[in-house]
């Protein structure tokens, strides 16, 4: 029993959620509650509820886990949703994950596993045991989840969910099972009917982010005004180690998942759906229109004679989703492009899709800078654009040398087909939610259009 | 109870553990005689100036007879003083004056080979039957050990040499004028022990041995790091232990971590080899870190750095009388350094170029204080090198490693204070550049400013010694989210220690997960200036560039939970 879709606290609160889609005209349309964690009489009453929203026109489904606690509790304030009654009693209802308590009894299911009601399983890996009692904190909450650490556990819980298998999860456990020591292990999740309702993982506790990583060579490069290979921050030699760490990923993901060759009919229906995508974005961003011949061109070249292996990539590969820890380079988050239909997400493609996205992320972060200082050179004598591109330059092909890319014709045409479109949808994205940045992409587009085939 | 140890307190033998040590070339430091070499005497009159440092242990590098052909290491006599530079008096009273003052000394022991003018081998080539003759490695063939490295390969092309006297090759690991004792021969052992008993029985307080993975050498090996060079050393260590106990065995094994961990010896019984270990790798770390401005480096060398025995510490330093040491790494699948450096004009260069601390980082204060921070932070013992302290510079045009064994610059004066002799007489010229010159760069001026580096290291130092974390503290690299900044805590017991370092030249924030100490606030620990409390959340912090801090985290604050 819910009165969330008679009270307005809740949508109120979700509405305010950096993980929410959408923030107007919120209406909470259906509640499904699983079984309790824990009875409201033992103080907190816990347990994940399934939220049916509309965001304006837009349906969708959450995950929201609560805790109902029968005083108020002024430390907790931020993750207060609102009063509500249950059995006829009023209780004061908090987001679970905001409550250290309530996120101890979330958690138990990856202990004890006995007592657990029959509608949520806990799913665990070979050797993983959260023990009981043990310290959690919540991480930053991001885009579309929310992150606790428990032990040496990183327990995301997803918050907008989709029917069927969470693709993170599925691979990351192929992954796992086999050993790579690409990925840090995925230890196990949680899971109610149809619904992924979080994943846990390995705590890297010592990684940065790449973006973050690379970014420290780029500020470096820009100080000392030199090439690439002769400044301090040189990150050639990160760059070469994380593309052999993303062939190690390709080629397990290869030999554990589906795989398919495609032939010429499935390369013209690429062109075409590179096209199509073209297509949409020129006629809302008139100022793509200058390349789109130059990009029609450059997918034309893919050669249709020539198979390509596809198989399960990562789909949204990009700096960001990497890790560099005291171990190496690790890579996460493969749930493919997240905006995405789960068709999508998982359809088979050529692995350089992600080195494209690669390839895009290093040009990205060099001019990440500039664009966000509004600050083009510190030194007017110098051409700082010139050095970032050589550093790009450097970067990619060391990442290209250590994944051990094949430079074949096909090959690279269909690299930069890839990149094309990647620096596409960038300009509509950038257009949309940043658009001090849409200078990148577009500048990126000149260069692979016009520019030469130097790498 | 010698009457030399009355200044020391026995009552701690792993007191190596917390000591901060200080290596100091005795013809370089400080000259009494006026004949332009430094010498015991000078240095046992700048004893108030290492109390007053905070120094808790010298180390001598040799200063036996020696026909000076590798800096004093080729050695002609164990159990003697160089006459340029004193005499065994001089030497008893120098020990027993830093002994008054609370400062332990440990020497140099070259075990592994002689100067070819040492009369052991002069007595063994001119007469292979008598006492002598197997003192060293003979052979008819030069084709023994071939699968042994050679680590001079700019001036050796094998580790043989062919002897006109005595019509054989003897064997040689470093240069040809320094044949390597034979070990197989329990005469050696014996004489070895003798040489170590002479300068304990006068109280030294342990010695640094040099080179000691090339003791013995066997056919179809590497002849490093064999299992009875190992049973030589355990024997040395029992010998020292029952004799002479809570003195100190420092091993000079330039070897990957790992491997040097065995030179601690059983961990079982918390160590019976050496007490102590440079750990070499570590230091070009800490400049490839920087010169990176990422953590990396730095904490995938610690990652990789095994536990060592309950009884043992490792030593680490910056700079020493040698060079940036890279050569002898050579496990390269394990480490990317050289590919690295290969490629960085800047530090590949100083592969091997012998530069003071100061040049090294372009006599900026903030990175020298940044590096000594780290030095003083870390686990294990640091090792500082004589002139650091005041941002001394180098003369790269002196030969060798001269370069940086100029004179200590004590104060703007005639030959920086060091000597009283025609400046020209002085056996190495004192620094007289614009920039590092004794008149720019002295313990004098840098005494009078309370805002020197010399005050700033000092102060650092007292700091140290002052908590237990340091130098017996467990080491837990914390993360965090910015890969410039290098954070981790040095805890013994309720001693808990933070230290943040920001390598890079830019400001940079860090948020680091402390939520183990929620609700305790972390007091930095220079001003005492207590920082906002800690909560469940990332704890953020914003640095200054190559800024730091150490703050002490008081165990005995709120407890977790009790705000709630």
């Amino acid at each position: 029993m819910s009165t969330w879709t008679e009270q307005p606290e809740l949508a109120a609160y979700l509405a305010r959620q950096r993980w929410f889609a959408g923030s107007e005209h919120v209406t909470v349309t259906g509640v499904a509650p699983l079984a309790w964690l824990s009875e409201p009489s033992s103080d907190p009453g816990v347990r994940f509820e399934i939220v049916s929203v509309m965001a304006g026109t837009q349906p969708g489904i959450y995950n929201v886990p609560l805790s109902y606690r029968s005083e108020p509790r002024e430390d907790l304030s931020y993750g207060f949703v609102g009063a509500s009654g249950v059995d006829g009693r009023t209780y004061y209802v908090y987001d679970a994950l905001h409550d250290p308590e309530a996120r101890a009894i979330l958690l138990s299911g990856f202990g004890d596993r006995a007592a657990l009601p029959d509608d949520i399983r806990y799913g665990r890996l070979p050797g993983f045991e959260l023990e009981a009692g043990v310290d959690n904190v919540l991480l930053g909450a991001e885009q579309s989840n929310t992150s606790v650490v428990a032990g040496d556990a990183l327990v995301k819980f997803f918050r907008r969910l989709s029917p069927g298998p969470n693709p993170d999860i599925e691979v990351q456990e192929a992954l796992t099972l086999a050993g790579s020591d690409e990925i840090p292990p995925l230890l196990g999740w949680i899971r109610s009917g149809d619904f992924d309702l979080a994943m846990a993982g390995w705590f890297e506790r010592s990684a940065t982010d790449g973006w973050d990583t690379a970014r420290a060579s780029v500020r470096a490069l820009r100080d000392d005004a030199v090439r690439a290979r002769e400044a301090g921050g040189d990150f050639a030699g990160e760059a070469e180690r994380l593309g052999a760490a993303t062939h190690g990923v390709h080629q397990r993901m290869r030999e554990l998942l589906p795989t398919a060759v495609w032939g010429a009919e499935e390369l013209e229906a690429l062109v075409t759906r590179l096209n199509s995508r073209l297509d949409d974005v020129v006629s809302a961003h008139p100022e793509v229109a200058d390349h789109a011949a130059g990009a029609r061109a450059a997918y034309d070249r893919i050669d249709r004679g020539v198979p390509v292996e596809v198989q399960r990539i990562h789909g949204d590969f990009h700096l960001g989703q990497t890790l560099r820890t005291t171990a190496g380079w690790k890579i996460i988050d493969f749930e493919g492009e997240p905006a995405a239909p789960l068709e999508d997400r998982i359809r088979l493609d050529s692995p350089l899709r992600d080195l494209a996205g690669m390839l895009r992320s290093f040009d990205y972060v060099a001019h990440s800078i500039p664009a966000m200082t509004g600050v083009i050179s510190l030194d007017p004598t110098v051409d700082e654009a010139a050095l970032a591109d050589d550093w790009v330059r450097r970067n990619q092909i060391a990442f290209l040398l250590g994944y051990g890319f094949e430079r074949s014709d096909a090959m690279v045409a269909m690299l930069r087909a890839y990149e094309i479109d990647k620096a596409v949808y960038e300009v509509a994205y950038e257009a949309a939610h940043r658009p001090d940045w849409i200078g990148i992409p577009l500048r990126a587009l000149t260069a692979l259009i016009g520019g030469s085939e130097a790498r | 109870m010698t009457a030399s140890e009355k200044g020391l307190d026995r009552s701690d033998p792993d007191w190596f553990k917390s000591a901060v040590f200080y290596e100091v070339l005795v013809r370089s430091f400080r000259d009494s005689s006026g004949d332009g070499v430094g010498d015991l005497k000078g240095l046992t009159e700048k004893l108030d100036y290492l109390e007053w440092l905070g120094v808790d242990c010298v180390w001598l590098p040799p200063f036996f007879p020696s026909p000076l052909k590798d800096g004093g290491y080729d050695v002609a006599d164990y159990t003697a003083v160089a006459p340029d530079i004193g005499t065994i008096d001089d030497f008893q009273d120098f020990l027993d004056a830093a002994h008054a003052r609370g400062i332990r000394v440990i020497i140099d022991v070259v075990m592994n080979h002689t100067s070819d003018q040492h009369p052991w081998f002069q007595a063994s080539r001119s007469d292979p039957d008598g006492p002598f003759g197997d003192f060293y490695v003979w052979s008819d063939t030069d084709e023994r050990y071939s699968q042994a490295r050679i680590i001079f390969v700019d001036t050796e092309t094998s580790n043989w040499t062919w002897d006109p006297v005595r019509q054989q090759y003897f064997w040689h690991r470093f240069y040809s004028h320094q044949p390597d004792l034979n070990f197989e021969n329990p005469a050696v052992h014996e004489a070895m022990l003798a040489a170590l008993d002479f300068w304990l029985e006068r109280g030294v307080d342990g010695f640094r041995l040099d080179a000691v993975p090339y003791l013995y050498e066997e056919e179809d090996t590497s002849s490093e790091n064999l299992a009875r060079t190992h049973q030589f050393l355990k024997k040395v260590r029992a010998h020292v232990d029952a004799k002479y106990p809570g003195r100190v065995l420092l091993a000079e094994a330039n070897q990957w971590p790992a491997d040097v961990v065995d030179y601690f010896g059983d961990p079982a019984v918390g160590g019976d080899e050496c007490h102590m270990c440079f750990h070499f790798p570590v230091m070009p770390r800490i400049f490839m870190s920087v010169r990176r401005e990422s953590r990396y480096p730095i904490s995938e060398i610690l990652e990789q750095t095994p536990t060592v025995p309950e009884h043992c510490q490792w030593g680490i330093f910056l700079r020493n009388h040698d060079e940036l040491t890279l050569e002898m790494v050579t496990d390269e699948d394990r480490d990317y350094m050289w590919n690295e450096y290969a490629t960085d004009p800047r530090m590949k260069a100083n592969i091997g170029i012998r530069r003071r601390l100061a040049p090294l980082l372009d006599n900026d204060t903030n990175q020298m204080e940044l590096f000594t921070a780290l030095l003083l932070s870390l686990p294990g013992s640091p090792v500082l090198y004589y002139g650091d302290e005041i941002g001394m510079g180098d003369n790269i045009w002196l030969g060798d490693r001269d370069g940086v064994r100029t004179p200590m610059q004590w104060t703007p004066d005639r030959n920086a204070g060091f000597s009283s002799a025609t400046p020209g007489r002085l056996a190495l010229p004192v620094i007289m550049d614009p920039v590092f010159g004794f008149q720019a760069i002295n313990v004098e001026a840098q005494q009078a400013s309370s805002s020197s580096l010399l005050h700033w290291t000092r102060r650092m130092i007292y700091v140290r010694k002052q908590h237990t974390a340091f130098g017996r503290g467990s080491f837990l690299d914390l993360g965090g989210s910015n890969p410039s900044v290098l954070s981790y805590l040095r805890e013994d017991g309720d001693d808990v220690m933070l230290c943040v370092n920001n390598l890079s030249r830019f400001p940079q924030p860090v948020e680091l997960d402390l939520h183990q100490f929620s609700g305790h606030r972390p007091v930095e620990m220079l001003g005492g200036v207590e920082f906002p409390p800690i909560g469940d959340l990332p704890y953020l912090l914003t640095l200054a560039g190559y800024g730091f801090y150490w703050f002490r985290i008081l165990a005995d604050g709120p407890t977790r939970g009790a705000s709630e």
